[in-house]
C-alpha cells in the first residue's frame, strides 16, 4: 500500500487550555462575534457557532472559509483547535508548520483578550495533530509515522532543545492522532516567537 | 459490510474510487450525475435556478449569508469568497458554506451508519450532527465541492440524500416506537420503507409544485406519527374481512404547519395495506397535476384539497387509481413483513434490586420505557437542541452493538432512541451513556425543547430560536426536578420564524420569531402561542395571542405556566385550561412583559438570545422624517394588532362568522397603515384600501417578503375577492393568515423607515 500522507491538506492542530475552570467556554463567543467585526485574522471569517450546550467536542466555532477556530472540549480537554479545511501549498511539513503558526497565533490572541481577563492561558508545552482526512490518512502505524516525521520540523521549531515525546492515538474508528509532550512549561508567547518567520536579511546595495 | 474494507489507497485515491464497489449502481450513477453536474456549473453552463434544484434535490442547501453579506452588529460586511461571483443558485456564492441534509428513513440508523455520520460531520463539518424534526441528520458548514465525497461514503453504508430537499418527497417519518409499543396495532416501520423506497425518484412525484411529506402512526393517540400535520398520513388499523383481520391505514391527507396550519383530513377510513402505495402513487399524481406550480406560496396539497374539497379530490384519486398500471412494487414488500419484526441482541432480564448509579432513577423515569414485550424497554438519549458531536455519535454507535444491535431511531422530538434494551442492561447503560455526556434526562418533558436552526444557519430566520432554547431548558430543568407531573409534560417548541419548522403550532406553548421596530432599532421579539395538542397525532393547532421582546420570552413563560399550576383543576391539560381561561386573560398576565426599555435603558434587549450582535443593526441611521412617517402607521397597526387578537378570542368562542371579519378588518387596518405612509387620505372603504395597497406596495414589491414573496398580501386580496368564512376551519385559517399578515406588515414598516429620507418623504402626498 502506497502511502498518500504527503497529500494530506486537512489537519488539525489543537492547544490546551490550562486552566479550564477559569473559564467559560462561552465567554468566547463575543470575542469570536468581535474578530469578524475588526477582520482580527488573517482569513475569511464567516460566522460563529455556539455549541455552549454541548457537553463535549465542539464548544464554540469561528467559522472561517479557509480553516475553523474551535474551542474544543473533545476528550473533555478543552482547548483552541483549528481545523483546515482550504489547501495550503507544497510538502506536509510546510503545511504542517504553517498551520502551528496559525494555531499559536490565535492561542495567543485568545490570551490577551481583555474581555477573558487573562483567565485564558495554553500550555506551549503539549499539541495534538489531528488528520482530519480518513481517506488520505487513515489512522495506521504507517500514516502515524509519516504525520511524525512530517511533524519533525514543527516541532523543532517549536522546541529546539529536542526534549519532547510523540504518543499515537490509535483509537478504533478515530482519526490519525499525535499528541505532543515536551517537557517543562512553556508561555505560549514564547512558541509564537520561535515559529515567527525568520527576517529576511537586508538586500545588499 | 463491504465499504470498511481497506481498500488501496495512494495518491489521488477518492472516496468514490475507494468505495464504488460498494455501492449500488443506480445510486452511483445518481451520484457521478450530480459531481457532473457541480462540474457543469462551475464552468458557468448550468442555469442558476436549474443547479439550485437540483442541488436540493440532493439534500444540499443553502445557509445564512450564503449571498456573501453579513451584519456582523456594527455593519454589513462583504464575504470576499475566492471564487467571486460563481454562485450555486440564484443570490448563492459558491464557496459559502451550506447544510447537508441527509434522509433517515423512519429515524432508522445501523451502527454502521452512525459511525459514517460521524465521520462526515468531522471531516466535512463543524464535528456536530444535528437530528431535525422530520428524523433526518443535518451537517452545517460544508463546502458545495465535498458534498459528492460525502454522497459516497453515505451510499456505501445504504444512506441517500436524494430528494431530502426541493420539490419532493420528504423523509417519510414513522413513530419510534414501531414495533415495541404497547399501544400500536401493528409496526407500520416496513410500510414506511416501502413507501420511502417506492416514492423515491417515482416518475409521478418529479413534477410536484412543493415538497410533500409523509408520516405513519401505529396509533392514533399518541404524538409519534403526527400524522394530522402532514401532506399524507398513514394510522395502522385493522378491520374483518370475511373473519379475517386485514391490515390497513386510516388514511389523512392535506394537513401541515408551515405559515397557516391545516389540519389533515380522512382520505379514506381504511385502505387494506396491500393499497397503500397505489394510493399515495394516484396522490401524487393528482397533486402534480393540479397542484399550484407559480405561486410557492399555496402550493402544498393543502390548498388543493382545501380548494377542491375532500370529496372532489378524493373522487378524482379514485378516478387516477383507476387508471394505474399495475405495479409489483406495490406489495413486493407485504411477503417481508412478518420477518421483518426485530430480534434483541440481549436476553430478557428484568431491572432488580442492584445497584443503581447516581442519576439513574430520574433517568429512568423520564427517559426510559417499557416495550410490548416484557424485560425489554426503549431508551430515550435527549439531546440538547437536537445536537451531538461526531464522537458522541460514534461512542453511541458502540453501545448500540453492545445492548441493543442497530436498533436506533432518531425521533421528531429530536432525540435519539435505543430499543430493545434488557432491563436489566439499563444501569450499566446509563452508566456508559453518562461516559459519553449522553444521559441527560428530561426527555419529552418541558425541558426537552425542540428549536429549528433559527438566526443560527437558517436564511430565514427570524429571531434565535436555538439560543432561547438553550437559555430555557437551563432553567427548566430544575423544573422538572421538582416533579410537578402536570408542568414536566409541557411541550415546548420554538420556530425561528413563522414557518413552523419546529412545530410550535402543536405545542402546549410555542414560540415563533418576529421582529418589532422600537425607535431606530429592530428588536427580537417571539410570538407566544397557545393551546397546541402534542398528543392525538398532533390533534389540535395553538394560536398566536401577542408578541414578546426576545429577552422577556424567560419571564413571560414562568407567568403562564405559574398560572396553570394555581390555577389548574384535577386533571386538567394545558389545553383545556388555556380553552377555560381564555387567551384574552393569559394575555393580560403577561401584557406588561411586551414593553421594551429603551437602547440606552439596556441594550441587552437589543441583542438576541447567544448572539451578542445588535440585532438588525441596519435600521440605525434613519432619518427623523421617516421616524414621524412610521410613527402615523403605527397607530393603525397597533388596532389592528387588537382586532385580529379579538378575531382569536371570538374564534374560541366558537363564532366563526365573527372572528372572520375581525381578521379581515385587522388586515385592511394593517394595510391602511401602510398606505396612509404614501396617501394620508385614503379612505377606510375596503376597496380604496385594497386597490391603493395593492398599487402602491405589492405591485411595487415593496411589501414581498425577501422569501416569501407577495405571499401575505395574497392573504389579504383572498379575503376581500372571497365570501366570509363560515365554517370554524376556514375562520381559523383566515385568522392565522391576517397575524402573518400584521407581522409582513411589521418587516414592511421596518423596511420602509431604513430608507434613506428623500425616498420616503418624496412619496408622500396628502
Amino acid at each position: 500500500m502506497v502511502a498518500a500522507t504527503d497529500d494530506l491538506q486537512r489537519v488539525g492542530l489543537k492547544l490546551f487550555v490550562a486552566d479550564p475552570a477559569r473559564i467559560d467556554a462561552r465567554e468566547v463567543v463575543p470575542v469570536f462575534h468581535r474578530w469578524i467585526q475588526t477582520r482580527a485574522l488573517d482569513h475569511l471569517l464567516i460566522d460563529v457557532a455556539d455549541y455552549g450546550h454541548l457537553d463535549e467536542g465542539p464548544r464554540v466555532v469561528l467559522v472561517a472559509h479557509e480553516g475553523n477556530f474551535v474551542l474544543d472540549n473533545g476528550d473533555r480537554r478543552l482547548g483552541l483547535a483549528y481545523y483546515r479545511k482550504q489547501p495550503l501549498e507544497r510538502t506536509l511539513a510546510d503545511r504542517l508548520l504553517a498551520i502551528g503558526r496559525i494555531v499559536v497565533q490565535a492561542g495567543v490572541r485568545l490570551e490577551q483578550e481583555p474581555a477573558l481577563g487573562g483567565r485564558l492561558r495554553f500550555l506551549g508545552e503539549e499539541l495534538q495533530v489531528v488528520a482530519n482526512d480518513r481517506l488520505t490518512a487513515p489512522a495506521t502505524q504507517a500514516v502515524l509515522g509519516s504525520m511524525e516525521a512530517a511533524l519533525a520540523p514543527l516541532l523543532g521549531r517549536m522546541y529546539p532543545e529536542g526534549a519532547y515525546t510523540v504518543g499515537r492515538g490509535t483509537e478504533p474508528g478515530e482519526r490519525a492522532t499525535l499528541t505532543v509532550r515536551a517537557t517543562g512549561s512553556l508561555p505560549l508567547a514564547t512558541l509564537a516567537e520561535r515559529l515567527a518567520p525568520a527576517e529576511r536579511p537586508p538586500r545588499q546595495a | 459490510m463491504a465499504a470498511s474494507e481497506p481498500a488501496p489507497r495512494g495518491p489521488g485515491m477518492t472516496w468514490k474510487r475507494a468505495l464504488a464497489h460498494a455501492v449500488p449502481r443506480e445510486l452511483a450513477a445518481e451520484i457521478e450525475t450530480f459531481e457532473n453536474q457541480i462540474a457543469l456549473k462551475k464552468q458557468g453552463k448550468l442555469d442558476d435556478k436549474l443547479f439550485a434544484e437540483t442541488r436540493l434535490r440532493r439534500g444540499v442547501y443553502g445557509q445564512r449569508y450564503d449571498n456573501g453579506r453579513r451584519n456582523d452588529g456594527v455593519a454589513e460586511q462583504s464575504l470576499p469568497y475566492p471564487s467571486g461571483d460563481l454562485t450555486k443558485g440564484p443570490e448563492t456564492l459558491w464557496d459559502a458554506p451550506g447544510m447537508q441534509r441527509i434522509k433517515i428513513p423512519f429515524g432508522g440508523l445501523t451502527a454502521a451508519q452512525m459511525r459514517v455520520l460521524a465521520d462526515l460531520a468531522e471531516e466535512y463539518s463543524d464535528g456536530v450532527c444535528h437530528v431535525t424534526t422530520r428524523q433526518d441528520i443535518q451537517l452545517h458548514y460544508v463546502h458545495l465541492e465535498d458534498t459528492p465525497a460525502l454522497a459516497w461514503r453515505l451510499a456505501a453504508v445504504g444512506i441517500t440524500t436524494r430528494e431530502a430537499c426541493g420539490n419532493s418527497v420528504r423523509n417519510v417519518t414513522a413513530c419510534p416506537l414501531a414495533g415495541v409499543c404497547p399501544d400500536e396495532t401493528f409496526d407500520v416501520t416496513p410500510y414506511a420503507r416501502a413507501t420511502s423506497r417506492f416514492l423515491m425518484g417515482h416518475p409521478d412525484t418529479q413534477e410536484f409544485g412543493r415538497k410533500f411529506k409523509v408520516a405513519f402512526s401505529g396509533c392514533g393517540g399518541h404524538a409519534c406519527g403526527l400524522v394530522s400535520m402532514h401532506d399524507l398520513g398513514a394510522i395502522a388499523t385493522t378491520k374483518q374481512v370475511d373473519g379475517v383481520t386485514r391490515r390497513g391505514f386510516e388514511t389523512y391527507v392535506g394537513g401541515g404547519l408551515g405559515t397557516v396550519p391545516y389540519a389533515a383530513q380522512v382520505l379514506d377510513e381504511f385502505v387494506p395495506e396491500e393499497e397503500f402505495l397505489p394510493l399515495a402513487q394516484a396522490i401524487s399524481r393528482v397533486f402534480a397535476r393540479l397542484g399550484e406550480k407559480k405561486q410557492r406560496s399555496r402550493a402544498r396539497i393543502k390548498f388543493l384539497v382545501a380548494q377542491l374539497g375532500i370529496e372532489e379530490f378524493s373522487r378524482l384519486v379514485r378516478e387516477e387509481r383507476a387508471r394505474l398500471t399495475p405495479d409489483e412494487r406495490w406489495t413486493a414488500h407485504l411477503a417481508g413483513v412478518p420477518a421483518e419484526t426485530e430480534r434483541p441482541l440481549a436476553v430478557a432480564r428484568p431491572l432488580n434490586g442492584g445497584p443503581r448509579p447516581e442519576g439513574f432513577d430520574r433517568w429512568h423515569r423520564t427517559n426510559v420505557t417499557a416495550q410490548r414485550q416484557p424485560g425489554y424497554a426503549v431508551a430515550t438519549i435527549t439531546l440538547p437542541l437536537g445536537d451531538l458531536t461526531a464522537r458522541q455519535m460514534r461512542k453511541l454507535a458502540d453501545l448500540a452493538e453492545t445492548y441493543v444491535k442497530d436498533t436506533v431511531r432518531l425521533t421528531v422530538e429530536q432525540n435519539i432512541v435505543l430499543r430493545w434494551v434488557a432491563d436489566a442492561d439499563l444501569p450499566a447503560l446509563y452508566s456508559a451513556l453518562a461516559d459519553i455526556g449522553l444521559a441527560e434526562p428530561d426527555a419529552s418533558t418541558i425541558a426537552d425543547i425542540t428549536a429549528c436552526p433559527g438566526t443560527d444557519t437558517c436564511k430565514l430566520g427570524i429571531a434565535s430560536s436555538r439560543g432561547l432554547a438553550a437559555e430555557l431548558r437551563a432553567r427548566l430543568a430544575r423544573v422538572v426536578q421538582d416533579g410537578n407531573e402536570a408542568v414536566e409534560r409541557l411541550h415546548i417548541k420554538i420556530s425561528g420564524c413563522f414557518n413552523s419548522c419546529a412545530q410550535h403550532h402543536i405545542a402546549d406553548i410555542g414560540f415563533y420569531g418576529v421582529s418589532r421596530k422600537v425607535g431606530r432599532y429592530t428588536v427580537p421579539h417571539f410570538q407566544v402561542v397557545l393551546g397546541g395538542q402534542w398528543d392525538q397525532n398532533a390533534g389540535a393547532y395553538g394560536l398566536a395571542v401577542g408578541a414578546v421582546p426576545s429577552k422577556r420570552v424567560p419571564e413571560v413563560l414562568e407567568r403562564i405556566v405559574g398560572r396553570y399550576v394555581q390555577e389548574r383543576t384535577g386533571d386538567e391539560s394545558f389545553r383545556k385550561f388555556v380553552e377555560r381561561i381564555g387567551k384574552r386573560v393569559l394575555k393580560e398576565s403577561f401584557a406588561d412583559l411586551a414593553t421594551v426599555p429603551t437602547f440606552e435603558e439596556d441594550p441587552s434587549f437589543y441583542s438576541d438570545w447567544g448572539d451578542p450582535r445588535v440585532y438588525t443593526i441596519a435600521d440605525m441611521g434613519v432619518g427623523e422624517c421617516a421616524g414621524e412617517v412610521v410613527e402615523v402607521g403605527a397607530f393603525d397597526l397597533a388596532a389592528a394588532e387588537a382586532q385580529v387578537f379579538e378575531a382569536q378570542i371570538q374564534l374560541e368562542e366558537g363564532d366563526s362568522v365573527r372572528a372572520d371579519a375581525l381578521a379581515y378588518r385587522a388586515m385592511l387596518l394593517a394595510a391602511r397603515s401602510l398606505v396612509k405612509q404614501e396617501l394620508m387620505s385614503v379612505s377606510e372603504e375596503p376597496n380604496d384600501v385594497v386597490r391603493e395597497f395593492r398599487a402602491r406596495f405589492h405591485d411595487t414589491g415593496l411589501f414581498h417578503d425577501r422569501f416569501a414573496g407577495g405571499k401575505f398580501a395574497e392573504y389579504l386580496f383572498h379575503r376581500h375577492d372571497h365570501p366570509p368564512a363560515v365554517t370554524p376551519d376556514a375562520a381559523r385559517r383566515v385568522v392565522e393568515e391576517a397575524q402573518l399578515f400584521l407581522e409582513a406588515t411589521h418587516a414592511c414598516a421596518a423596511r420602509l423607515a431604513a430608507r434613506p429620507v428623500s425616498a420616503v418623504g418624496g412619496a408622500v402626498s396628502l
